[in-house]
This record gives structure tokens, sequence and C-alpha cells, in this order.
């Protein structure tokens, strides 16, 4: 049966604008759903006796947790005395929903017994700690598992069954979503729905050959410009997709931080209290080198207060056996029997000149 | 009516030359730093907006594209300090020294050898460039140097991808796959863009290279030469990544071997200005430094547990794009159009992981450490590449069928 030109064209138009308004729909639901603007960060210490992997759900509201899991990561696992591992646990979690609830499955087998250290619940530029009690009030209530014990070393639990898990619920201040990016939200799915419409207006105007099913049709019709247009316009939604995703990631931006990025010696966000104490004394006596004693400086570069004093503290330099030095102000009985005078002190931590 | 692409030809051949401007900005930069002298960022910023206006005067979604990424991405950056390891301990580590130095090579005085002091310094003299223009260091701003970095990738992107759509598709993918590595500061993205680009131009050099012309081959090695010196100068891994996307070239080497002078110039200029005054300063690469390599390899080998834990990892980053390299590489070794011109593009992919299999196998840590530490950053060159290949095919076809529209014609419908 042949079929005519007019009858060919026909079917090629309803072919095209089925195929474009499924797109976007398409689109948009993935908009929705893909780009995850909520982040959590979860991190725990734990002390058990053998490495435990384990595993993380997160649900919105009503708590119903859904397959889709997170493997904890675990860090750098040490050693302890009596045969136990203290292992650092963390996960970081999207979603496109807000996150209300996390549940965690710590044990792998019924009978084992882990002490939870520390539980910090997190986003970029918030965290908190679980106290002992929350802790131990949550795990409470938990499937399969009994709190043993919760002091101030932590809270010990043991696994009463084969899929022992507890739930925490989480603070209010993480689960909110920056207004400026749910009013972008808003205006990319109407700037989607709108190009779309643009897209199927071309289409149906031009006969393109978008849903063609015949080469020849679709060889002779390439050189039209609403098929240049309409890739175009594809490409233009991909990327603002893309880019939208991205900007998504970044839920704390504010103009207020962007014009801390101009402040001489910017902001130390990254660096530990004692060492921007550090940075205070050592711009008000001039020191032009230093070094770092007790807790400050064990370890070396393998110390996180080391590694940052040697980064942010820069002209300043670090060196070994120099007069000015750092320790924490606890511990600075000892150091004035050696021979060293207390310069200044602040925040905890004492600037010593030592001869 | 035969469809020519004459007036996006013209304006794309202006975007590789705003690439080449670009990055001749970058090369006198490291050379001004050594002699402890700099280029002011205006000069790069001058021409990365005269390049916007001149080369896309007629597509004004490539400007809106690129200068509206640009800002999104700056004022991202702007918005928190560098917090990532590698970015705050050792890129912007460096970048602090050679800005308070005045030198280059401060890096290698012997201070912080912790910090890895033989990696380059792209990104860091750019870096340091940016803080001399506000007379200040801090933890924030110097970050925005990557997007310096990315710049001359966004014009040669354009000049390989030629039409919107596609350029379009291969920027979404670039931030798609790579997302926050974009701009947190590590280079491993930066890196991936490079050698995606480097690998879709070396195919469209060894294509080229059966055109009679001698000048079709040249403009797609000046685009290898821009990923060549970016790949080099970003980091260590880098340089063997250029190797690789050079040998992609090989067939397009073979017919035109003064094309190879143009790698082999910039490979000199990565030697004689960075790798002779660390070799000079006793530093050696960590992974390489430390004895065992051969034992540690061949236990691993052995173990299972090792590979279980690799093959984990190499299929959790990287498995969506296993299927179109597949098909890539089916269509490249059963057809003897593809196999000149695309096989040696998959073959530097598949030897980049093979690449990252020895060193995970030989790694003087702990393996799981490493895995995790090292997450899904290491593929993104392997992944990135598959999909600018992908594309590339795409451009390829549409090209094919353009040439070929002339011949056919239906009565009644104007063409």
């Amino acid at each position: 049966m042949k079929f005519s030109l007019d009858q060919k064209v026909k079917v090629h138009k309803a072919g095209a604008l089925a195929l474009v308004i499924a797109l976007m729909t398409v689109a948009t639901v993935l908009l929705v759903l893909l780009i995850k603007p909520f982040e959590i960060k979860v991190s725990m210490v734990v002390i058990g006796q053998s490495y435990q992997p384990m595993t993380i759900y997160h649900a919105g509201k009503i708590p119903e947790f859904k397959e889709d899991e997170f493997q904890m990561t675990a860090m750098a696992e040490s050693s302890l005395t009596e045969g136990l591992s203290k292992v650092e646990h963390e996960a970081k979690i999207r979603s496109a929903l807000p996150i209300h609830h996390v549940r965690i499955d710590p044990f792998t087998k019924s009978g084992e017994v882990l002490l939870f250290e520390e539980v910090k619940m997190g986003a970029i530029d918030y965290d908190y700690t679980l106290s002992a009690n929350l802790l131990m009030a949550q795990a409470s209530k938990g499937n399969q598992l009994a709190v043993i014990e919760a002091n101030e070393a932590g809270v010990k639990l043991s696994s009463l069954g084969e899929d022992p898990h507890f739930q925490l619920r989480i603070d209010k201040a993480l689960v909110q979503e920056a207004m400026w990016l749910y009013i972008f939200r808003v205006a990319a799915i109407l700037f989607f729905v709108a190009s779309m419409m643009y897209a199927v207006f071309q289409i149906v105007e031009n006969s393109t050959a978008i849903g063609a099913m015949f080469y020849e049709f679709y060889a002779s019709s390439i050189g039209r410009n609403a098929t240049r247009t309409v890739s175009s316009i594809a490409g233009f939604l991909l990327l603002a997709f893309a880019v939208y995703q991205l900007m998504a990631m970044h839920t704390w931006w504010s103009v207020e931080r962007v014009k801390q990025a101009f402040v001489a010696d910017g902001v130390g966000d990254s660096v530990p209290a004692e060492v921007k104490t550090m940075k205070e004394l050592i711009t008000k006596h001039n020191v032009q080198e230093y070094d770092l004693l007790g807790d400050l400086g064990q370890g070396k570069h393998y110390n996180v207060v080391y590694q940052r004093a040697t980064e942010y503290l820069y002209p300043v330099r670090v060196k070994e056996g120099v007069s000015n030095k750092f320790i924490k102000t606890e511990f600075i009985a000892s150091t004035l029997s050696a021979g060293c005078q207390e310069q200044d002190r602040k925040d905890g931590i004492s600037l010593l000149l030592c001869r | 009516m035969e469809y020519r692409y004459c007036c996006v030809d013209k304006s794309m051949n202006r975007s590789l030359l705003a690439s080449l401007l670009l990055s001749a900005y970058s090369i006198a930069n490291l050379v001004a730093w050594s002699a402890g002298l700099h280029l002011s960022v205006l000069i790069f910023l001058a021409v990365f907006i005269y390049s916007l206006v001149y080369c896309f005067k007629k597509s004004p979604l490539h400007v809106i594209s690129i200068l509206l990424i640009s800002t999104i991405f700056v004022l991202l950056i702007l918005s928190h300090p560098v917090t990532d390891w590698d970015a705050r301990s050792i890129w912007f580590f460096h970048a602090k020294q050679i800005y308070y130095e005045d030198s280059l090579f401060a890096q290698l005085f012997g201070y912080a050898r912790w910090s890895h002091t033989d990696y380059p310094v792209l990104v860091p003299s750019l870096a340091a460039s940016l803080a001399k223009l506000f007379g200040f260091w801090n933890e924030i701003f110097p970050r925005a140097s990557v997007v310096m970095a990315l710049a001359p990738g966004f014009f040669l992107g354009a000049y390989v991808f030629r039409s919107y759509g596609l350029f379009a598709a291969w920027f979404s993918a670039v931030i798609l796959i790579c997302q926050g590595w974009l701009l947190n500061g590590y280079m491993d993205a930066i890196v991936a863009v490079y050698f995606s680009l480097g690998l879709a131009l070396a195919v469209q050099a060894n294509i080229s290279s059966r055109n009679s012309e001698s000048v079709s081959t040249i403009f797609p090695f000046l685009g290898i030469g821009v990923c060549f010196f970016h790949l080099s100068l970003l980091k260590n891994e880098g340089l063997i990544l250029a190797i690789l996307m050079v040998f992609a070239a090989v067939p397009a080497m073979w017919r035109r071997p003064s094309n190879s002078l143009i790698p082999l110039v910039l490979l000199l200029f990565y030697v004689v200005l960075w790798k002779l005054p660390v070799s000079l300063a006793g530093i050696e690469t960590d992974l390489t430094a430390n004895d065992g390599i051969l034992s540690r390899g061949i236990q691993r080998v052995q173990d299972p547990t090792s590979w279980s834990m690799l093959i984990d990892y190499f299929h959790r980053n990287s498995y969506p794009f296993y299927t179109l390299f597949g098909f890539l590489t089916v269509g490249a070794v059963f057809s003897k159009k593809w196999q000149f011109n695309w096989l040696p593009a998959l073959i530097a992919l598949i030897a980049y992981m093979m690449v990252l299999l020895v060193v995970f196998l030989t790694t003087y840590h702990d393996l799981a450490w490493h895995l995790s530490t090292t997450e899904e950053r290491l593929v993104f060159a392997f992944n990135l590449g598959t999909v600018t290949l992908g594309l590339y095919f795409l451009k390829n076809v549409g090209e094919k069928i353009v040439a070929n529209a002339h011949k056919y014609s239906i009565k009644g419908v104007e063409v």
C-alpha cells in the first residue's frame, strides 16, 4: 500500500508531536526528581571487635524507608587494646525531597556489640553531635537491638536478631531548602514547559524530521532551519538542567558569603580554632617562625592542626627548634620549667619564648 | 540546495584561535612566574571577553552559554572556602607559596614536602596571578582560577562540535559527569575535559589526514597542542593522558609527520620548565618513590579480595559508559572505515583504565583506603572520553547525512 506525501507528512507531524509531549513530561519529572538539593552528612565513630560495614537509609516526614541505601564509607581504622577496632564511618546522602529521618543498620549478625562513641549529623556549614542521651533514646526504640550502656564514653548497643536497626530524626535546620533555590526550581520548571511548547510549535509549523521514520524525508528536510532551532533548544535545555543540578548542590549559597570572598585573609572556615588563634598571636607579636609542642605538633603532618597550621599560617613557617613555640595552655606547666616564658595566651593557646 | 556550514565553520575556526590565545596566556604566565614575574589576569579577561564577541557573532547561544556558565561557576566557587584535601593542601597551598615567594618553583625549596611538591603548577600559577590582582591571599577567591583553566576548553569544545546542539550536549555531559569536582579545586575534572577533547581532535586529525589539503590537519593538531599543554601541566597523571591522546593521533602523524612537532615541542617545554627543576631539587613522585612496587603488585594480583575491591570500584564508577564504549569499539573493530580513524582513540581509553589498574595494584597505600579516598574522580577521563567520542560520532553521522541530502528529493516538497 503506497502512502501519499500528505499522509506521510501527517503521520510525521503526529509522531513528532507525541514524542515531544512525552519528552516534555519526562523532562519535567526528571527535573524534580534528579535534582537533589537536600544533602546531609552522617558520621559515626564506632568501636567494636571487628570492622563492621554499615548501611544507612533515608526518608521524608513519614519514615518509610525505601530500598535505596548508602554504604557508610569506613575511614582510617585504628586498633585499640583488647582486640577492639575503632572505625570512623561517613555517608553523604542527597535527595530531591527534604530528609527528615535516617535509618542506621549497624550490625551484620546477631550477638555483636558496638560502642557508638560519636554520632554527628551535618550539612556543608552546619553540624551537630548527638548527645549520648539523645542517641540512647532513639536507639532504644530500635528494632532487634538493645542498649547495654550509655555514659560519657558513648552508647553501647548489642544486636538481638538478624535485621537490627534504629532510626534517627534529623534536626530541622538541615531540612530547609534555601528560598532562592526553591524559587529558581519553580522558574526552571516553567521555563522547561514553555520551551518545550515552543519546540512543539516549531515542529508542527515546519514539519521537521524529528520522529521521522523515513530516511529520505529526514535527509531532504535537514536543511531547514527549524531542525537546527529545535536541536539548539534541546541542547540549551539540557545544559540548563545540568547547570541547575550543579547549583542545587550549593544550597548554602548567599550574597553575604560571596562578599566574604574578598575580605583580606579570607574566612578560615576550614581551619581549626586553634590555628586561627595562632594566626592572631603571630600577627600581634610579629612571629617569623614557630614550633608546635604537645598535642598541636604530635605526629607532624599526620596531625590535622599541624597540617592546617602549615598551610594557613604560611608564609610564617613551622620549624623545629625555633624559640617561638605554641602549646595548649593546659600543658604549659612542663615547658615553663624548661626555660620557656609565656609571651601571650588566647582561647587555650599559649605562645612561648624559649631559650 | 546544498546545505553549507560556511558561516558556522569560520566562527568555529575562530574559537580554536580563542582557545590558542587563552592557552598562550597560561604559557606566558608560567614563563613569567619562572622569572619572578606574572601576567595580569586582566589580560586573560580581555582575551576571554573579546573571544566571545569575535568568535560567536552569529551564534548568541554560544556566548550566553559560555559567559553565563563561567559566571555561575565563579559565583558558586566564591560561596565557600577551599576545604577538600588535595585542593587545600596541594594545589592552592602551592599557589600560596608561588604568590608569597614570587617564584614558580617555591614549592621545590623543601618546605612541607608532604604536600606533593613534585605536582605541576598550571592552576597554582593562575591562582597566584589572580591573588596578585587583588593584592592579598585568602582561602576563597583564588579557586576561581579553575574557571580560567577550563576556559580554553570551552572554546575548544565549540570548535570540535561546531553546531550549538552538540556543543551544549557535550558541555552538559561535562557538568553531569564531573559535577562538583569541576569547581572544588581538584584537577581531575579539568584533566578529563582536555583528554576527552584531545581524543575527539585526534579522530578529526585522522579523518582529515586522508584529505589532500595539508591545512586540514594543522587545525586539529593545534587543538591537540592546547590539550597536551594543559594535561601535562595540570597534574602528573595528565602527562600519561597526554601521551595516550597523542597515540590516538598516530594515524594522522603517520601520514603527516610534521604534525608531530607540536606535541614534541610542548613535551620539551614541560620537561624544561617543570620536570627538570623538580629533578634537580631531588624530588620524586610518591607513587614511584617507595620500594617494593613489583612485590606489592604481584601480591595483590594473587589476592581475590583486592580484585573484588577493584572490580567493584570500576563497575560502580563507570558502568553506565561501558555500553557506549562497547558500541563504539565493535564499530571500530568491524568497520574498515572506522579502524583507522577511531580505533586508536578507543585503545587510548582502555589503556588509561589499564594504567589505573596497575597504579591501584602497586600502590603503597592500603588499597581500600586508596580506593575510598580516590572516589570516582580518576575515571572521569574514561567516562567523559567515551561520551565525547559518542557525541563526535553523532556529529560525523549528521555531517554525512547533510552531505548526501542533495541526493534525496520528494516531489512537491521544497528542500
